[in-house]
């Protein structure tokens, strides 16, 4: 869904990232459960999304102060 | 070793043939074959399998095409996509960066891939008038990064 986003304008940037292959950015990013996504290197939230879940996650992202460091 | 059997093959040039709109590019970025030889530190258990996919998607549709890149001999064009690692991927129409997949794309992940094609490809993402509404305000880059696994 983010690479729709993403299809939609260069303004969203959006990476799926193997994490089995890429144990070290896994470690990085603290992943327990997948899929984890990650907004702005700030925001996270774990599970599936759908497009208007991912929109919400999205204007918290923006709105909100980080949840998590990394 | 072909990666898709034919059934598969089938579907996706099927999918392809009716969603395809536009030519869409698949970049990858991987590394040279070397002959076999390993290189302690920079051994890629995936850069192969990823790069046999990824061709055999290309090969269901001319409308997609496929281009490999080296890590490292194509190092300036990796930093402008913003790729730091292999087996990296971009899905574009023409020099867009902001389509990336780190790693290989299997199992329930090949699906997203076909997905991004289709999205890439069309230029008009199935997305509701809110989403659309929403992203058009954005001022500055958004990044999204989604960790997976293939099971």
């Amino acid at each position: 869904m983010a690479h729709a986003m993403a299809a939609y304008t260069q303004k969203v940037v959006a990476e799926v990232i193997e994490v089995q292959e890429f144990p070290d950015i896994g470690n990085s990013y603290q992943v327990k459960g997948v899929p984890l996504t990650v907004i702005n290197e700030k925001y996270s939230f774990t599970g599936a999304a759908d497009e208007q879940m991912l929109l919400e996650h999205l204007k918290n992202a923006l709105l909100e102060s980080p949840e998590r460091e990394f | 070793m072909q990666i898709l059997n034919d059934s598969d093959r089938e579907f996706v040039r099927n999918r392809f043939e009716n969603e395809l709109v536009s030519e869409v590019n698949l970049t990858l970025f991987t590394q040279s074959d070397l002959g076999g030889l390993v290189i302690p530190g920079r051994e890629c258990e995936t850069c192969a399998p990823t790069e046999q996919l990824l061709k055999e998607v290309s090969e269901t549709s001319d409308l997609i095409n496929f281009k490999k890149l080296d890590i490292r001999n194509d190092a300036e064009e990796a930093s402008r996509c913003g790729i730091s690692r292999i087996p990296s991927f971009l899905v574009s129409r023409d020099n867009e960066t902001n389509v990336r997949y780190l790693g290989i794309p299997a199992g329930t992940e090949f699906p997203v891939l076909m997905e991004a094609l289709v999205n890439v490809s069309s230029g008009e993402p199935k997305l509701s008038d809110e989403s659309k509404e929403f992203l058009e305000t954005l001022s500055e880059n958004v990044l999204i990064k989604t960790f997976v696994t293939p099971s």
